[in-house]
């Protein structure tokens, strides 16, 4: 930009710009600038400060007007959006509407985001648990993407530091395929669980019933008080933003850490259009930004980029940023860069009932379940599908329905008698990256900033659909085993997406001629740019992404800065 | 009636004027503003009646007393589609008729008995009925908006915002039941 003065480019150079401040970027953040390094992190929509910006965080729950409800004219206007369970009146003001961002579906794709300051780390459902080497030895063992360049050993160092700090609660189960961390206390199981938990012991060997781990602070340590955060108070109103802390997200935890530091510049409503490259240097030099409220366009510059928009977006990003030596987009020598995008399937659940435990209750509302680690094709290949599923367990008592009329009914509700025990599971499956799952750039529609919109072409495959039909017998068949009774299962045909557990398009690989990362989460042709959030996956596996994220980006930066040092 | 009982139906009036100005009905005009359906002052009349029917007042206010009937026609306002609210105003027009027919006072106060098996009668579900459309989802509206409203909440069952603990299984006591 030769009409740029250099004042105006001294005036915006950082050492670092980390794009995106939800979980890795709100990481890229604290790091860099807990390390010294002035850091301008980049958010697209608007801030939201802790305990300040939870409009809805102490509402009663007839202080709602719908009680929670959404109107039709919200689903109307929303069809994609409304279909998340955490979209309902206290949480909706945190979520992107569908008119306001639209994108292009080949075929149906719920594309659920949330932008603002703190990103879907405000709404995320806080498991977190630990990727092993069944899961990093995937592709290599099964043939499919590309090998992991990294293993466990690579990263549980990086998952120890990140658990410390976020605060993680969680039993020790020893379970190979789900490695131990560094774990606050353990939430509980109910009754119905822990008698599940046994049941299943009882006949399987290699098949575990555990309460999930999760970002919860069950007790908390000096570390979490120094971020000003306490105890998890059980009231499951997370996705309001957490009054306490209790729960994991930039905005309690990394976001105010880095700008205590000093170093950390944080702007908000800026659109990152592009990743501007330098051909003399072979390096990024900085980035393309436009002000969503004034539509100004400005250039910022920085020794290092981080890209953390959010799996899709960070495509999206880089896809837009050409230059004579990319011109399919930076890195993009090998033309995978958008290829080989994956998710969670979340399609089935089964229910069923259990009589029994009729003189016992769970009391309080825990923030939190049982989990099913992945049994399937786990030491070796044992079924027609590739693979296998997490799956998510959880029970629990409602009341009786209250019948009648007049007084019998006052009466019933007035005096409610639980009912049943309920008990649900549902899937996490993983799926297999394939080329035809792609995101690319609209040829022709731009967003009002004159951005390509996204172009998501997405579907199942049928190792999907038997992965589904596998986990409907197995667990129909230990739900019968424990004697719950009344079990059904249920195919919620949701589109992809809707799981929030996209993933790849800029995976990480030990060939640049195949991959688009290396095993440090540097793009192979432009060492400087790091791609650390749900883009950079080359497999998905079955857990719940965010902790692997968060890891990652720490191991990154560390590595980041390492070079920084080096090449001084 | 003794003094206790007298301050005790105070406190709960006081409760229903507080949170429900609806109370004082105007001739001409709802006590709420409706977006989509249209109701008549003297149908939100007979819901009032109707709510106070399906959860009545005693030691405590009705369903009526707490809104719970103009909750119900928010809801069916703002969150039923259209076919489920053409169904409902059909249903309580077919209820204004039946009731018409069958002796006003049916609704007026003291016939307890006759109001309930009015209702019982009339929720029957039959091919040429059209009540149930009506009655149905307003039975589960007014249960919900009176479960579901401060008053209740606080003070009959208690909502706790911040459990602190949860303990995963204890021996089942009012304690453990959940609002």
């Amino acid at each position: 930009m030769g009409n740029l003065n250099l004042k105006g480019v001294k005036e915006n150079t950082y050492d670092a710009i980390v794009i995106g401040s939800g979980i890795s970027g709100g990481w890229a953040a604290k790091e860099f600038s807990e390390k010294g390094y002035k850091t301008l992190v980049l958010e697209r929509g608007p801030d939201v400060k802790h305990l300040k910006d939870y409009p809805t965080t102490n509402m009663m729950p007839w202080e709602f007007e719908h009680r929670g409800q959404l109107t039709t004219d919200i689903i109307d206007a929303n069809p994609v959006v409304s279909k998340c369970y955490a979209f309902r009146e206290d949480a909706m003001h945190f979520f992107v509407k569908d008119n306001d961002h639209p994108y292009v579906q080949d075929k149906p794709f719920d594309w659920i985001r949330g932008y603002q300051v703190g990103g879907k780390s405000l709404l995320w459902a806080r498991q977190t648990q630990r990727w092993s080497d069944y899961d990093f030895e995937g592709p290599a063992r099964d043939g499919f993407a590309v090998d992991w360049p990294i293993r466990y050993k690579d990263i549980a160092p990086w998952y120890s530091y990140v658990e410390k700090f976020a605060g993680i609660s969680g039993n020790k189960d020893g379970i190979a395929t789900l490695p131990d961390g560094e774990f606050l206390p353990p939430m509980e199981l109910n009754c119905v669980e822990q008698y599940f938990k046994e049941k299943v012991a009882s006949r399987y060997n290699d098949r575990h019933i555990i309460i999930g781990r999760a970002a919860h602070i069950t007790a908390p340590q000096q570390i979490h008080l120094d971020q000003g955060r306490a105890q998890c108070q059980n009231r499951n109103l997370c996705q309001r933003g957490c009054p306490f802390g209790g729960y994991f997200s930039s905005n309690s935890s990394t976001i105010p850490w880095a700008l205590k530091t000093g170093n950390m510049t944080l702007q908000p409503n800026s659109v990152v259009e592009s990743i501007i490259y330098d051909e003399k240097s072979n390096k990024a030099s900085g980035v393309r930004v436009i002000d969503t409220v004034t539509k100004k366009a400005t250039e910022y510059f920085a020794s290092v980029i981080f890209v953390n928009a959010a799996a899709l977006n960070t495509n999206l990003i880089l896809l837009n940023s050409t230059s004579s030596r990319f011109p399919n987009g930076l890195g993009n020598d090998n033309g995978l860069l958008g290829k080989y995008v994956a998710f969670h399937n979340y399609r089935g659940r089964v229910n069923a009932e259990y009589d029994g435990f009729k003189d016992k209750n769970s009391e309080g509302r825990r923030p939190n379940g049982g989990y099913i680690p992945r049994f399937r094709n786990v030491l070796k290949q044992e079924t027609g599908f590739l693979r296998g599923y997490a799956a998510g367990f959880g029970a629990w008592r409602s009341n009786q329905p209250a019948n009648g009329w007049g007084n019998e009914l006052k009466s019933a509700l007035l005096n409610p008698e639980p009912g049943p025990w309920q008990v649900n599971s549902h899937i996490m499956g993983e799926t297999i990256p394939k080329e035809a799952n792609r995101v690319s750039l609209d040829t022709s529609k731009k967003d009002e900033w004159g951005i390509p919109l996204m172009h998501i072409d997405m579907a199942y495959d049928n190792n999907d659909e038997d992965m589904l039909k596998d986990y409907f017998e197995q667990v129909s068949e230990m739900f019968a085993d424990a004697g719950f009774t009344n079990i059904k299962t249920q195919d919620s045909k949701q589109a992809p997406g809707l799981d929030i557990h996209e993933m790849g398009g800029v995976r990480m690989g030990r060939d640049p001629k195949t991959s688009l990362l290396n095993e440090w989460n540097q793009l192979h042709q432009c060492k400087n740019v790091y791609v650390t959030d749900g883009a950079c996956m080359t497999s998905t596996s079955t857990q719940n992404p965010s902790l692997t994220y968060m890891a990652l980006t720490a191991r990154a930066v560390d590595h980041a800065v390492r070079t920084m040092k080096k090449e001084g | 009636m003794n003094r206790r009982d007298l301050i005790r139906q105070m406190v709960w009036m006081g409760a229903g004027i507080a949170f429900l100005p609806s109370c004082v009905y105007k001739q001409d005009q709802l006590s709420i503003q409706l977006k989509k359906i249209q109701i008549t002052p003297a149908q939100e009349k007979l819901l009032f009646s109707l709510a106070n029917t399906i959860i009545p007042p005693g030691d405590s206010p009705g369903a009526a007393d707490l809104g719970a009937h103009l909750f119900a026609l928010k809801m069916v306002d703002d969150c039923f589609n259209k076919e489920d609210q053409e169904k409902f105003v059909r249903g309580l027009k077919a209820m204004q008729e039946h009731i018409k027919k069958n002796g006003a006072d049916v609704l007026e106060e003291k016939v307890e008995d006759g109001k309930l098996s009015l209702l019982k009668t009339v929720s029957q579900k039959s091919d040429n009925n059209e009540i149930p459309g009506f009655l149905d989802p307003f039975r589960r509206l007014v249960v919900f908006g009176y479960t579901q409203s401060e008053y209740v909440m606080t003070n009959l069952v208690p909502y706790k915002l911040i459990p602190g603990k949860y303990h995963g299984c204890v021996p089942v006591t009012t304690s453990t039941i959940k609002s």
